[in-house]
């Protein structure tokens, strides 16, 4: 027995211990469901960063004040000076016989263009006679109302007998045309030897290549038509509901460089909206016409700017705009010298451009604005695996006067297969607080759990889509008009509690 | 498998140690592995074979097996810490020592001196836990919204070679003397060095997280780091190429030892495993220093630009927990051992011993302190039993037993024998058993 007792002992030791390693190494899996606590979204932005790219024709401008605007504005339209020198082309004579040794000829057309004064930025007159005379003859020409540096245009040949001039030139670069009795006279004297006067056979002088850089005189009233154009609105197009801004403003700026007096009259002026109708703009300076701007003699070369604002001041602009613009269709012609009695003048570079802007500042109100979109998820499910469920906590810290509700839903496809809030949209962001004028005085906070159990975490694992609804509306129930400034900031925080 | 648990299972992994807290071995003076724990310890016998032993202590601070373990409802054992949390403290230890000697030889060179050699794969982790961190991985950050929580783990795991050349003499006829020099081959360490404070505050705002870090880990072989979410931890086979027993992860161990005897009693002081080991292969330093915050990413300017944003989630937490890395070589200390002992002759068969233990656990220095009482029962047969007070655990009673049929010498010891019953309702659990062979014996 006393041997046997120690031995069995030794013998139970090795055993144990064996068992005991076993043992160590048969427990499985760790059991527990830790939560999780972490940050998900942290954003702070202003509405400038919103509207950004909400449409590719606006610009956001800030005030000095910081009001926030959306800017729009037209491709500019110019209509250039050369039409008017084409039609001088047709002013002067393009071939002279001279028949005479002084001929003249009118320096005015059937458009009733009757210059004062050209200047020929290049061209040239070119010339020929035939000597018929027995002797030698010498010739001096003159085109009297064609300066140089003040001179009348001269040259002097001497032709053999019975012989031809060989075709001479008279360059025309910044050379005067200053008609007399609208009239340009050609002159020549031809002496023999004995310094006899005789005259010249087949005289004749013809234009060529010429071109001006300058004219001046009484022109026609005559009328430069546009063809429609179109300024886009695309905001609009994304959103449903009632916009209204209290100081939208049109405004059309022309530019006019050429130096006699102009009308601009309006052909269409017309608001598209988003159901296809067309509101007329109106206005007195629509129905009356508007005179612009143009530099005087002493101003050659200058551009003159003229603009016409229409405003809530003087048309029917922020009521047209509240039915949902998405666009302003307009056609603006141009009446040149309607009273057909001031002299005036143009140059190569002279032109009449003008452009369209349309500005609404973000004062106003909002009622029930509705935005949607369609976010793509790209979640990677598989490293949340063992999610079983989660609360999600939101804070929100609100400067802007606009509160927003919204519901949010998860899809595959098409199909719908959950929704963030399960009783409908929710008031998520509550509008700052602002005073009698509009202006924000206090922002204000707002937190909102929404809890995900695992059923509904199962559903929107296999969720590809997110579709956001969200409906705005400004402070103080849309009685008062808000102003959206650029320093006012809407935070959105939002953290997620995860039990795993 | 989860960054938790391999945190979990590192705790709880059998197969390694820290220093080996040996309080039994000293009583058995014949048998050759006492060696181990004093250098001047001779066998009786001229030539002797240590066949493989294997020894394992596991020591856990406050808390039991029983204590991390539950039987679901499918019957599996599973990890389950809720129970645990309630008796963790501050600051809790885990330590657990492997050490397989494959071989060993003795001789007697002439009387009185003696040649040794030996192998052995030693496996030690030694872990420092704060209870935070255990509740942070069963409860989740979101248990602390508002509070900084400290969590912090020290830890070192340590696995390497070990080859052991050593001569015992005995100087007059009194006092032996022991000494050994060890190489030592560094199969893997991973562990964290001074720099050692995390904590976590996770706002209430919307759980902002902040990270305050100086934490520097260091490893050769086990642990690589990939990113936020992506840890690889691999404990090396163990596997000996001798053609790299110089050229890598290569460091020395010192043993000293000296016994004092008279008529009826012993005195023995020993110091062992004065060394480090220089880790040159595979090796990673991570450092995370600073404050790394998180407070979500700006999803909406993502979506104002067009962009999806909750697949970045991932990318953003990867730059900002930044972890450096560097491939620096560096030196880790031997956990250095300290024996005392006495040993008193009651009767030609029965002797008593005491003897303390002191052992250097990174800047801590641990002690032991056990009684012992070893009988021959026969020529052939020897047993005792032991009972020993941990710092830092419950007493334990220990039983050993040694037999020896011919040559062949079996020997098998617990400092533990209510975790050889009942292992997962104790503190600590430890066996050796081995084999030997004994010639010529005197």
């Amino acid at each position: 027995m006393q041997k046997i007792l120690p031995i069995t002992l030794f013998l139970l030791l090795i055993g144990m211990a064996c068992s005991d390693l076993q043992e160590l190494s048969d427990f499985e899996n760790l059991e527990n469901s830790p939560q999780l606590a972490f940050p998900l979204i942290n954003s702070t932005f202003t509405l400038q960063d919103a509207l950004e790219n909400i449409d590719e024709n606006a610009d956001i401008l800030v005030d000095s004040d910081g009001l926030l605007r959306f800017y729009y504005q037209s491709d500019t339209t110019i209509r250039t000076s050369q039409e008017v020198f084409d039609v001088l082309n047709r002013t002067l004579p393009p071939l002279v016989p001279v028949i005479d040794t002084l001929i003249g000829f009118p320096v005015i057309n059937d458009e009733g263009i009757g210059v004062s004064s050209v200047i020929f930025k290049e061209g040239r007159l070119e010339y020929s006679f035939f000597n018929s005379n027995s002797s030698d003859i010498e010739v001096t020409v003159t085109v009297l109302q064609m300066f140089r540096d003040g001179q009348p245009l001269q040259q002097t040949h001497e032709v053999f007998s019975f012989q031809d001039l060989p075709v001479a030139t008279f360059d025309l670069t910044d050379v005067e045309l200053r008609p007399q009795n609208d009239s340009l006279f050609f002159k020549y004297e031809a002496y023999n030897r004995s310094n006899e006067r005789v005259t010249v056979d087949n005289f004749l002088m013809l234009q060529k290549d010429v071109d001006y850089s300058y004219a001046a005189g009484v022109f026609t009233r005559s009328l430069l038509e546009n063809l429609p154009d179109t300024l886009e609105f695309d905001f609009t197009e994304q959103i449903d509901g009632d916009l209204y801004f209290e100081e939208p403003k049109v405004t059309v700026t022309v530019d006019n460089s050429f130096g006699f007096p102009a009308e601009l009259s309006f052909g269409r002026f017309d608001i598209i909206t988003k159901d296809g109708s067309l509101l007329p703009l109106e206005s007195d300076l629509i129905d009356n016409g508007i005179s612009f701007n143009f530099p005087s003699f002493e101003e050659i070369g200058e551009v003159k700017e003229t603009q016409f604002v229409f405003d809530h001041t003087n048309s029917n602009l922020p009521k047209v705009i509240e039915a949902s613009p998405i666009g302003l269709i307009y056609e603006l012609d141009a009446t040149t010298n309607p009273n057909e009695d001031t002299p005036g003048f143009l140059t190569d570079e002279s032109i009449f451009a003008y452009s369209v802007e349309a500005e609404f500042p973000l004062l106003g109100t909002i009622t029930d604005l509705k935005v949607r979109d369609t976010l793509d998820i790209d979640i990677n499910f598989e490293s949340l695996e063992s999610l079983e469920e989660m609360e999600i906590k939101m804070v929100t810290d609100n400067g802007l006067p606009l509160s927003a509700s919204v519901q949010a839903y998860f899809m595959s496809g098409t199909q719908i297969l959950d929704s963030l809030f399960i009783d409908g949209a929710r008031d998520i962001i509550q509008a700052a607080s602002i005073d009698s004028d509009g202006n924000v005085t206090k922002m204000n906070s707002q937190t909102t759990f929404i809890p995900i159990d695992n059923p509904r975490l199962e559903n929107i694992k296999s969720a590809n889509k997110l579709l956001l609804e969200a409906t705005f509306n400004t402070s103080q129930d849309q009685e008062v008009s808000v102003r959206i400034e650029n320093q006012q900031t809407l935070g959105i925080r939002m953290g997620v509690k995860a039990n795993l | 498998m989860t960054t938790s648990k391999y945190i979990v299972l590192t705790l709880l992994l059998p197969f390694f140690g820290l220093a080996q807290q040996e309080l039994s071995l000293h009583s058995l003076s014949n048998v050759w592995q006492a060696n181990r724990l004093n250098p001047a310890v001779m066998p009786d016998n001229g030539f002797t074979i240590g066949l493989p032993s294997v020894y394992n202590r596991l020591a856990i601070e406050n808390v039991t097996l029983n204590d991390l373990l539950l039987e679901n409802v499918g019957g599996q054992t599973v990890i389950y810490l809720e129970q645990a949390l309630t008796k963790l403290e501050g600051d809790n230890a885990l330590q657990n020592n492997f050490s397989l000697e494959t071989l060993s030889f003795d001789f007697r060179l002439k009387e009185n001196l003696h040649l040794s050699l030996h192998h052995a794969t030693r496996f030690n982790i030694g872990a420092n836990y704060p209870k935070s961190l255990a509740e942070l991985i069963w409860l989740g950050n979101g248990a602390f919204v508002g509070e900084t929580i400290e969590f912090a783990p020290e830890f070192d795991i340590l696995a390497y070679h070990e080859f052991g050349l050593g001569i015992a003499t005995k100087i007059g006829k009194n006092i032996s003397l022991g000494a050994k020099i060890k190489l030592l081959n560094g199969i893997g360490h991973a562990g964290t060095s001074d720099r050692n404070q995390l904590s976590l505050f996770t706002d209430e705002d919307i759980y902002q997280l902040t990270l305050d870090a100086d934490y520097q880990l260091n490893s050769s072989a086990i642990l690589t780091y990939d990113g936020f979410g992506e840890l690889d931890f691999g404990l090396p086979s163990g596997g000996l190429n001798f053609l790299d027993l110089v050229s890598k992860n290569v460091g020395i161990a010192l043993d000293f030892g000296g016994i004092i005897e008279f008529e009826k009693i012993s005195f023995g002081i020993s110091v062992l495993d004065i060394g480090s080991l220089h880790w040159r292969t595979k090796v990673n330093n991570y450092t995370l220093d600073g404050t790394f915050e998180y407070d979500g990413i700006d999803a909406v300017r993502d979506y104002l630009d067009g962009n999806t944003t909750f697949e970045n989630v991932t990318d953003t937490l990867r730059m900002i927990f930044d972890v450096q890395e560097t491939q620096e070589a560096y030196s880790t200390s031997i956990p250095t051992r300290l024996y005392a002992n006495a040993t008193y002759q009651i009767l030609e068969s029965t002797k008593a011993s005491a003897i303390f233990y002191g052992g250097w656990q990174r800047d801590n220095f641990q002690t032991a302190v056990g009684l012992n009482l070893q009988q021959d029962f026969t020529s052939w047969l020897s047993a005792g039993a032991a009972y020993m007070i941990f710092e830092g655990a419950n007493s334990s009673l220990g039983l050993n037993a040694n037999a020896q049929f011919g040559p062949v010498q079996i020997y098998a010891i617990t400092q533990n024998i209510g975790s050889v019953f009942n292992p997962r309702n104790n503190q600590n659990a430890d066996f050796r058993v081995g084999l030997n062979l004994l010639f010529r014996r005197d």
